[in-house]
């Protein structure tokens, strides 16, 4: 019989009610977690090399490249479109119809006729139509300024400035990352199994990796120069996200449970750690180091995010002077650091929380395996109205309280926009279009079946009575059996920052750099200090949380 | 043209929206029309199933599949459950995306009205894999897809104003 060994010993989970508010969610962090460190460990363990048997680049730096990388038992090759784009059509909106680049990643290696047929749509985009060989389809348009510089500078001999490659900190960055069936291309499901490509976004992760190579390689074509590794490395990729990704936390309620359940478990495992060796503290406070510089050379021009920045810049000075060798010696250190900073800013507290994971993969990896969703979400059903009743006190207390009869409680209401099929916010007592409203407001939803059971005796006559209450039941079905499924806050509500879903589900991916350019969308970087292809055999391939640039 | 699954599921869960069918039945209804056409079984039930929201299985069919989770619990894994005449096509594609083993399942139509009979296994928890790539009849995607712009929202100015993306032109 095999031995199944015991999960480390954890201290208690933070609870939903604190670690499900939307202030706290976009104050998050990327961890050793986040899909892009899973990704690239995973490549590392396989010894994977990235190849490019195809480079059909011309002197001005159009045409094709195919890049090839086995993993878990596949090949996946990323099939990258370089066009001619005029200044005056580069737009990171999703309404854009060009791009100076475009990609899909391919389940195999092409062959010349399925180069052709992908040359043919990938450039199209919504409007190109894909096969299930197609696993991602994105797109990217280059950072003028940055790319331009590069290329200069190495075709003078040079290599470009560091600071300048720091502000920017890539040379493309994708307007968009399509899975999972849009557009024809192949469903998750047909990949979800597969070793590597199982986790959840791992395969437009990969993509995104693969993309950067193309960037770096392009540009050095160009420049006619290889770039320095160490400038090389800090260019990752860039992306603007809106509103598109917001509703995927919503409507995945599982799933960020599952995700926010591990994270929470690495941290209380973590947090039960009886002591450091001396190893542990110092790599705590090399970390926190790194941390410090990152925080210094994170610097956007939104004004109330600089001043958080700002504020995270001071408290980390002083939470840096706790990691003595008295506090990271007494027992149990890590839960009483984590504790002490209570009394500072949210987004410190999750700083910490990424910091604390970092040294501690022992603990923490095995819990990727947790955070996907194999099958959705099926939860027993309610047996009576009083059980239901009792469940909805017990995990919405928080939306029972809301009056929804005050204006500001219903101000936003989201929609899927005709134009591109995308998702929208608008004034709901300024704006047309709230009767055909994404339902979004979970909230107002269970509120409004706790008060309509009033009443009611049987609870499948009143199911079938008020077919309208189905959605908020099976949410409340579902957070009885996941804590951290729902966010604790009015998604309708005039309070409601977006943005702040966006940092979450970002930071999940890995992005760093968050650099908000309203409270509906920002930009970021991906990949940023990422192991090369050449560095996927060294330490560096785990060990470039919150990169910083020393050149 | 064959399509993806999600492309079909998100397609039909739009139009039973706007259709006008609530989002939790509506959700369930584009996972078995997935199912539904995959297994290659009448495409026209799923046409007629989102003409009345009074009076459709895209309301019945989720309460009864809850019926058999908890007749299982109550009863075993073997039952037999009374379906709405109209029903007996498109129970099928709703049962096969129980959570649940089910090991055998079929409609009984000898009676006065139409059984379900169906023997789950409670102790497996994986749905049947779709193939990759679905064919649905044209004029059904026609029919999805016109229900489907219902649900759509002429985006606001303000709207696109404040959407990602810098402005009009990024050539930073």
């Amino acid at each position: 019989m095999k031995d199944i060994a015991p999960p480390p010993p954890q201290t208690a989970l933070r609870p939903a009610r604190d670690v499900m508010r939307l202030a706290r969610m976009g104050a998050m962090f990327p961890t050793r977690l986040s899909f892009l460190r899973v990704l690239m460990r995973q490549l590392a363990r396989e010894g994977a090399r990235l190849t490019r048997p195809v480079w059909q680049i011309d002197a001005a730096g159009f045409g094709h490249a195919v890049y090839s990388i086995p993993l878990g038992g596949h090949v996946y090759s990323l099939v990258a479109i370089s066009t001619d784009l005029p200044d005056h059509l580069r737009t990171d909106r999703v309404i854009a119809t060009a791009w100076d680049t475009t990609y899909v990643l391919y389940d195999g290696v092409p062959d010349a006729s399925e180069i052709a047929r992908i040359r043919q749509n990938a450039p199209l985009q919504e409007a190109g139509r894909f096969t299930e060989r197609d696993l991602v389809l994105s797109r990217a348009n280059k950072s003028v300024r940055l790319f331009a510089h590069v290329v200069e500078r190495l075709r003078a001999g040079g290599q470009p400035d560091a600071a300048l490659i720091n502000t920017v900190g890539y040379l493309m960055r994708t307007t968009a990352v399509y899975g999972n069936g849009k557009f024809g291309i192949a469903d998750r499901a047909l990949i979800a199994g597969r070793g590597g490509l199982g986790g959840p976004f791992a395969a437009e992760m990969l993509t995104v990796w693969m993309i950067r190579s193309f960037t770096h390689d392009l540009a050095e074509h160009l420049g006619g120069a290889p770039l320095d590794p160490d400038l090389k490395r800090h260019l990752g990729i860039g992306n603007s996200t809106g509103l598109g990704m917001a509703p995927f936390l919503v409507s995945h309620p599982v799933l960020l449970n599952n995700w926010m359940q591990a994270r929470e478990t690495a941290l209380a495992r973590v947090r039960a750690v009886k002591t450091l060796t001396d190893e542990e503290r110092e790599r705590v406070r090399r970390l926190a180091d790194r941390a410090m510089r990152h925080l210094a050379q994170w610097q956007v021009p939104d004004r109330l995010h600089q001043a958080r920045i700002d504020v995270l810049r001071s408290e980390w000075d002083l939470l840096r002077s706790w990691l003595t060798d008295e506090t990271l010696g007494a027992p149990q250190p890590l839960d009483s650091l984590m504790a002490r900073t209570a009394t500072l800013s949210t987004d410190t507290q999750e700083l910490t929380v990424a910091l604390l994971l970092e040294p501690f993969g022992a603990l923490v990896d095995g819990l990727e395996a947790e955070m996907t969703d194999a099958l959705g979400f099926a939860g027993e059903p309610f047996e009576t109205v009083a059980d239901l009743r009792a469940a909805i006190e017990a995990r919405f207390d928080w939306a029972l309280d809301l009056d929804f009869h005050d204006p500001e409680e219903t101000r936003i209401f989201w929609y899927v926009s005709e134009e591109k099929l995308e998702p929208r916010v608008g004034d709901r007592h300024a704006e047309a279009g709230a009767e055909r409203e994404s339902p979004l407001d979970i909230a107002r939803r269970v509120q409004a079946l706790y008060s309509a059971l009033e009443g009611a005796e049987d609870l499948r006559a009143f199911r079938e009575a008020h077919p309208q209450h189905e959605l908020a039941l099976r949410r409340v079905q579902c957070a009885v059996q996941h804590d951290y499924a729902e966010i604790h806050d009015n998604l309708i509500g005039a309070r409601c920052l977006p943005i702040d879903m966006l940092r979450c589900k970002l930071s999940f991916f890995g992005a760093t750099k968050f650099d908000p350019k309203s409270d509906r969308w920002t930009r970021i970087s991906l990949a940023q200090g990422a192991p090369l292809p050449d560095e996927l055999d060294t330490a560096r391939a785990d060990d470039w949380w919150l990169p910083v640039l020393t050149a | 043209m064959t399509r993806s699954a999600n492309e079909i599921s998100g397609l039909a869960c739009k139009a039973a929206i706007g259709a006008g069918f609530p989002p939790a039945q509506a959700q369930s209804f584009g996972d078995a029309v997935a199912v539904h056409l995959a297994a290659d079984r009448e495409a026209e039930v799923l046409s007629r199933a989102l003409d009345d929201v009074s009076d459709s299985p895209i309301l019945r069919l989720p309460l009864l599949m809850d019926d058999v989770l908890r007749m299982m619990r109550i009863a075993g894994p073997e039952m037999a459950l009374t379906v709405q005449p109209g029903d007996e096509v498109l129970v099928l594609s709703y049962a096969a995306l129980l959570p649940v083993g089910v090991i055998s399942c079929e409609v009984d139509t000898e009676g006065d009205l139409p059984k379900l009979n169906l023997v789950v296994d409670p102790a497996q928890s994986t749905r049947a894999a779709l193939p990759p790539r679905i064919t649905a009849p044209e004029a059904l995607v026609d029919k999805l897809s016109a229900l489907a712009a219902k649900t759509y929202v002429p985006a606001s100015a303000a709207s696109r104003s404040a959407g990602a993306g810098a402005g009009d032109i990024d050539n930073d």
